[in-house]
C-alpha cells in the first residue's frame, strides 16, 4: 500500500502500475541478461557454480518481489493481470526453481551439464512460467506457453554427447510443438466466434451452444494435456523422463506441470465457467486415463525415473480430480496437492542425485538394493516419502490425497472418487516394490552415498514437511482458505 | 491435579517418545563391523521399559476409570483443521479401555520373546514395535473419524515392516498381500468417511452420532466401513492374508497381528458400524450371520488340515473371530458382550499360542506339525503350559474362551437358533483340531527328533508365559473384571436400536 502511495503521488508515468505488478518477471528478465554478459566478461573459471548462485539469489528477490508487492489488479491493457491465486501459483513455481538450482549445484558435473547455459535457459523458462499464470489473453498466453516450453527442449539436449539426451530432447521438442499447434488452432478457432481474444471478453459470452467454441476448448484442453503429461496424451513423458539428466527431469516433472496447472485451472473456472458441464466429462476422461495408464503403467516399469514418470501420471490424474469438481475445495485441494508434491518429489529426487554405483548415477530400480544396508538414514528417507506418495496417513500425500477425493465427493462425484481410491492402491504397489527393494533385498555393490549441503538440506526438508503435515495442516489451511478464483 | 492432564495423549505419545530415545542410541560399531553388545542391551531395556510404563500407565487409566459414566472419560479435545470441520478429539470409554490394556499388556511380552530370536536389526524392530503400539492405541483412543482413521491405517506401515524384515522365507510376498489387502479394504471406508463428513460437516464422531443417516445412505455407508473391518476381522472371503501374514511374520508380529491388529475390525463395527447406521445393521445381519457361520466351519475344516502349526492357529483365528462378528450383530446384551470377551479372551489365548509356537520353532526350526513331538517327556513344563492354552482355545469351562463363546450363544439363540446350533457345532470341531495339535505335539513320537538339543523353558520364557496363564484363567472364573467395562458402552449401543 505504502509503495502504491508513493508512486500515486510522485511518479506519474503511464503504465507504470502495470510494470509494477509484472515485476517479478521483469526483474528476472533483465536480472538474466545483465547475468549473460557478467558471465561472458568475469566468471571465467567457475561460470556455472557463480551463475548458480546468482540465479539463486535472483530467484530469492523475485520470491519476496511477487510475495511483497500489490497482488490484485489488471495491467498492459488487460492482456496481464495479478490476483492472489496466479500470486499462488508464482510462489510454488518460484520454490521449485529455486530447488532446481540447489539440486543442480554441486551435480551438475556428474550429470553432465555443467554449462552456464543451463541457468540461463532455466531463468528465462521461470519468466514465461510467472508470465503463464498471470496472462489475461489468449495472445499472452500462448506467447508465455512458448517462452517457458522453448528453453526446455533445449535444456533437454544440454547433455550433448548423450544419445538419450538428445532423443528425449527431440521427441519433446516435436510433441511439444505439435501441442502448441493444437493450441493455437483452438485459439483461432474461439478467437474467429467470439471475435476477441481477452479472457474478460470471452468469458462474458454465452457459449454454451456455440459449437466452434466447443471444439476450439477440446483442442486447447487437448494441448494443455500434453503438456502436463495427462493421458491420453502422456506418451512423451516416459521417455523424456528417462533420458534427461535427473536436475531437468525434476524442473520438467513439476515447474512447468504446476504454471501450466495454474493457467488451466483460471481457463476452467472463470474464462469457460459458462460451458463447465461440457468440459467436466472430458476432464473426467483424462483424469481417469491417466489414473489408469500411471497405476498398471508403472508397475512394469525397471527404470527408476520411467517409474516416477509414470506415477507423475497418476497423481496428474487425482489432481485433476479436483478439476473436476469445480468447487472452491476443488481449488484449494489442488493447491494443497501441488504443494505436498512439490516436496514429495524434491525429497526423491535429491536421493536419486545423492546415490551412485560404480560411479554413475544410479538408474534402475534394481541399483537401490541393499540401500538400507549401506545408508539407513537416506533408506528411511525414501521409505518415507514413498509410503507418503502412496497416500497411507499419517504422511503428507495421505492428505492431499483425501482433500482432492474430499472435493469430488462434496460435488456428487462418487463413481470418481471410488475409482480413484482404488487406482491409488493400485499405485501403492510399486511404490511398496522399491522399499521392497531397499529394505528386503542385499547386493554385493556397495552404493556410494555423495549428498553435500545442499541435497542434505532438501532431503532433510522434504521430510519434514512430509511427516509433519498433519501439524502444518493448520498453518497451510489459515494461509490458503483465503484465496480465491 | 493429575485430572487436568492430557493423560490419555501421553499415553499415546509414550510410545513414540521411547522409539525417539532409542533412536538416540548410538550405533557403535566394533571391528568385524557389528553393533556392540551393549548398545544392544540399552536398545532392549529402553523399549521394554517404555512398553512396562504404557502398560502401568493403563493400569493406572483402568483404576481411574468410572463404570457406571455414561461420558466418555479422559476426553480432550483440540482444534484441528477448522475449515474442514476436523478435530482431535481422544477420550475413554468402557469398549475401548478394555482393548487399550490388552495391547500394552501384550506388548512387553512381544518385546521379551523376541529378546534373543530377533538378531539383526534389532534397534529398528524395537522402534518399529513401540511406534505400531503408539498408533495402536491412538486409534482405541480416537473420537474423530478422520483421527481413526488415521491411526487405523497408519498401523499398516509398521506392520508391513515387521512382517518384510524379519519375517520367514517368503516374507515378502506375504507382506505385501498384507499391505495391499488391508488398504483396498480401507480406502472404501474413507470415501464413507468422506461422505459423512460432507453430509454432516464434521467428523466430530459425538456429532456425527446425533446426525440421522436416511435408509439408503446407511446401507451404502456400512457397506463403506463393512470391506475395512471384515478385512481386518477377517471374515470368510476376505481372510486369504491372515494365514500368509502370521506363517511369515516373525512371533512377536503374530502376537501382535493375532492379539490386537484383528480385534480392530470388531472394534470398529461396535465404534461405528453399529452406533452410526443402526437400520443398515439389522439390514445386513443375515448375511453377516450367513459369513460367520461359513467362517466358523469352512476354517475349522481347512484348520484340521493343515501341517504347518502356525497356519493352524491362523485358521482358528478366523473360526475364533466368526464368534466375534456373530456376537456384535446379536444385537443383545449377551451377543455385545460375548463378542467383545472373546476378542479380549482370544487375543490373550492365540497371543499365547503364538508365542508358545515361537518357543518350540526357537529350538526345532520347525512348524511341521508331523516333525514335532514327545515334547511331553523333553519339555514337560512347557507341555503344561501349551495343555492351558489349548483348553483356552477350545472354550473349555473355567477358562476365558468359555465364557466369550457361551455368551454368544446365548445372544445367537434369542436371535437365531439356527446360527445357535452351527456355531456351537465349532466348539466340537474347535476342540477336534485342537486337541489333534495338542496329541501330536505332546504325546506324539517325533521323526527325527534326537536331530535337536531341546531343553525346557528358561527363566525369561517362564516369566512371559506365566502371566498369560493367570489372566486366561482368571478371566474365566471372574469374567466380570472386563464385563464390568462393558455395561454402560452396550446399553447405550442397544438404545439406538429401539
Amino acid at each position: 500500500m505504502f509503495t502504491q502511495n508513493i508512486i500515486n503521488n510522485y511518479l506519474q508515468i503511464p503504465g507504470i502500475d502495470g510494470m509494477l505488478l509484472a515485476m517479478p518477471e521483469i526483474f528476472i528478465f533483465c536480472s538474466t541478461l545483465i547475468l549473460m554478459i557478467l558471465d561472458i566478461f568475469f566468471f571465467k573459471e567457475k561460470s556455472f557454480k557463480n551463475t548458480n548462485k546468482f540465479g539463486i539469489f535472483i530467484i530469492i528477490i523475485a520470491f519476496f518481489l511477487a510475495l511483497l508487492l500489490p497482488s490484485t489488479g489488471v495491467a498492459f491493457n488487460g492482456l496481464y493481470f495479478v490476483s492472489e491465486l496466479s500470486t499462488f501459483f508464482k510462489l510454488i513455481i518460484l520454490f521449485s526453481i529455486f530447488f532446481v538450482f540447489l539440486l543442480s549445484y554441486n551435480k551438475a558435473d556428474i550429470e553432465g551439464i555443467k554449462f552456464s547455459e543451463f541457468n540461463f535457459l532455466l531463468l528465462l523458462s521461470t519468466c514465461g512460467m510467472l508470465i503463464l499464470v498471470s496472462s489475461n489473453s489468449f495472445l499472452t498466453f500462448f506467447l508465455a506457453l512458448e517462452l517457458q516450453a522453448l528453453p526446455i527442449y533445449v535444456m533437454c539436449a544440454l547433455k550433448k554427447n548423450d544419445i538419450k539426451s538428445a532423443e528425449a530432447s527431440l521427441k519433446y521438442f516435436l510433441l511439444g510443438a505439435l501441442s502448441s499447434g493444437f493450441i493455437l488452432f483452438g485459439i483461432s478457432l474461439i478467437y474467429g466466434f467470439v471475435g476477441s481474444i481477452s479472457f474478460e471478453q470471452v468469458s462474458n459470452i454465452s457459449l454454451k451452444e456455440n459449437m466452434g467454441i466447443n471444439f476450439g476448448l477440446i483442442l486447447i484442453l487437448a494441448g494443455v494435456a500434453f503438456k502436463i503429461s495427462s493421458a491420453p496424451f502422456h506418451m512423451w513423458a516416459p521417455d523424456v523422463y528417462e533420458g534427461t539428466p535427473s536436475p531437468i527431469t525434476f524442473f520438467i516433472a513439476t515447474a512447468p506441470k504446476i504454471s501450466i496447472l495454474g493457467i488451466l485451472i483460471y481457463l476452467i473456472y472463470r474464462v469457460f465457467s459458462g460451458i463447465h458441464g461440457n468440459l467436466s466429462d472430458l476432464i473426467i476422461v483424462l483424469s481417469l486415463s491417466s489414473m489408469l495408464v500411471g497405476s498398471i503403467g508403472a508397475i512394469v516399469q525397471k527404470n527408476l525415473k520411467r517409474l516416477i514418470a509414470y506415477s507423475s501420471i497418476a497423481h496428474m490424474g487425482f489432481i485433476l480430480v479436483g478439476m473436476v469438481a469445480f468447487s472452491e475445495k476443488g481449488l484449494h485441494a489442488i493447491m494443497y496437492y501441488l504443494i505436498i508434491y512439490l516436496f514429495l518429489l524434491t525429497g526423491v529426487f535429491a536421493i536419486i542425485l545423492s546415490l551412485q554405483k560404480d560411479d554413475k548415477p544410479i538408474e534402475l530400480i534394481s541399483d537401490l538394493k541393499g540401500l538400507y544396508n549401506d545408508h539407513p538414514f537416506i533408506s528411511i528417507c525414501l521409505l518415507i516419502f514413498m509410503f507418503s506418495l502412496a497416500g497411507i496417513p499419517p504422511l503428507s500425500g495421505f492428505f492431499g490425497k483425501w482433500l482432492v477425493f474430499f472435493s469430488a465427493i462434496d460435488s456428487g462425484f462418487y463413481i470418481l472418487a471410488i475409482l480413484g481410491v482404488l487406482f491409488s492402491v493400485i499405485s501403492a504397489f510399486y511404490y511398496l516394490k522399491i522399499i521392497r527393494v531397499m529394505f528386503f533385498e542385499n547386493s554385493d555393490t556397495p552404493l556410494i552415498l555423495d549428498g553435500n549441503r545442499e541435497i542434505r538440506f532438501l532431503i532433510n526438508l522434504s521430510l519434514f514437511v512430509s511427516v509433519l503435515f498433519f501439524a502444518l495442516f493448520p498453518i497451510f489451511d489459515y494461509l490458503i482458505l483465503n484465496i480465491r478464483i | 491435579m493429575i485430572e487436568n492432564w492430557p493423560i490419555l495423549s501421553i499415553l499415546i505419545f509414550l510410545p513414540i517418545f521411547g522409539a525417539f530415545l532409542i533412536l538416540l542410541i548410538p550405533n557403535k560399531l566394533n571391528q568385524d563391523g557389528e553393533i556392540l553388545k551393549n548398545s544392544i542391551t540399552n536398545i532392549k531395556l529402553v523399549s521394554l521399559w517404555t512398553s512396562i510404563m504404557t502398560f502401568l500407565m493403563t493400569l493406572l487409566l483402568s483404576l481411574k476409570f468410572n463404570y457406571t459414566e455414561k461420558q466418555y472419560q479422559f476426553l480432550e479435545f483440540y482444534e484441528w483443521v477448522p475449515s474442514l470441520g476436523i478435530v482431535y478429539r481422544v477420550g475413554l470409554d468402557g469398549l475401548s479401555l478394555p482393548f487399550i490394556v490388552l495391547t500394552a499388556f501384550l506388548v512387553p511380552i512381544c518385546i521379551l520373546c523376541s529378546w534373543n530370536t530377533i538378531q539383526h536389526k534389532i534397534k529398528e524392530f524395537m522402534i518399529s514395535f513401540l511406534i505400531l503400539e503408539a498408533f495402536i492405541i491412538g486409534m482405541f483412543s480416537a473420537l474423530d473419524i478422520v483421527v481413526f482413521y488415521i491411526f487405523f491405517e497408519a498401523v499398516l506401515i509398521p506392520m508391513f515392516l515387521i512382517i518384510g524384515i524379519w519375517g520367514g522365507v517368503e516374507r515378502i510376498y506375504a507382506s505385501f498381500k498384507f499391505f495391499l489387502y488391508t488398504l483396498l479394504g480401507s480406502v472404501l471406508m474413507l470415501i464413507a468417511i468422506i461422505y459423512i463428513i460432507g453430509t454432516t460437516g464434521t467428523s466430530d464422531l459425538m456429532q456425527v452420532l446425533d446426525y440421522d443417516f436416511s435408509k439408503t445412505e446407511q446401507l451404502l455407508l456400512f457397506l463403506g466401513f463393512f470391506f475395512s473391518f471384515a478385512v481386518k476381522v477377517p471374515m470368510w472371503p476376505f481372510h486369504t492374508w491372515l494365514p500368509d501374514a502370521h506363517v511369515q511374520a516373525p512371533t512377536a508380529g503374530s502376537i501382535i497381528l493375532a492379539g490386537i491388529l484383528l480385534k480392530m475390525g470388531g472394534y470398529g463395527f461396535l465404534r461405528f458400524s453399529l452406533p452410526l447406521f443402526p437400520d443398515a445393521s439389522l439390514f445386513y445381519q443375515p448375511y453377516i450371520f450367513f459369513l460367520s457361520c461359513v467362517a466358523i466351519v469352512y476354517t475349522s475344516f481347512v484348520a484340521f488340515a493343515q501341517q504347518d502349526i502356525k497356519k493352524l492357529i491362523a485358521y482358528s483365528s478366523v473360526a475364533h473371530m466368526g464368534f466375534v462378528t456373530i456376537g456384535i450383530f446379536c444385537f443383545n446384551t449377551q451377543g455385545l458382550d460375548g463378542a467383545v470377551f472373546q476378542m479380549v479372551s482370544h487375543g490373550i489365548i492365540s497371543g499365547a499360542l503364538f508365542l508358545a509356537i515361537g518357543v518350540i520353532y526357537e529350538r526345532t526350526h520347525t512348524r511341521d506339525i508331523n516333525k514335532l513331538g514327545d515334547f511331553a517327556t523333553t519339555m514337560p513344563k512347557y507341555s503344561v503350559f501349551l495343555m492351558f492354552f489349548t483348553l483356552g482355545s477350545v472354550g473349555l469351562p473355567g477358562t476365558s474362551g468359555f465364557i466369550g463363546e457361551v455368551l454368544v450363544l446365548i445372544g445367537s439363540w434369542k436371535v437365531n437358533p439356527l446360527v445357535a446350533i452351527i456355531s456351537g457345532l465349532s466348539l466340537i470341531l474347535g476342540a477336534i483340531y485342537m486337541l489333534r495339535f495338542y496329541r501330536k505335539i505332546s504325546f506324539g513320537i517325533s521323526e527325527n527328533q534326537d536331530k535337536y538339543e531341546i531343553h525346557d523353558v528358561n527363566m525369561r520364557e517362564f516369566m512371559i508365559l506365566i502371566p498369560l496363564v493367570i489372566f486366561i484363567i482368571l478371566f474365566g472364573i471372574f469374567p466380570n473384571i472386563v464385563l464390568n467395562f462393558l455395561k454402560v458402552p452396550h446399553f447405550l449401543i442397544l438404545e439406538t436400536f429401539k
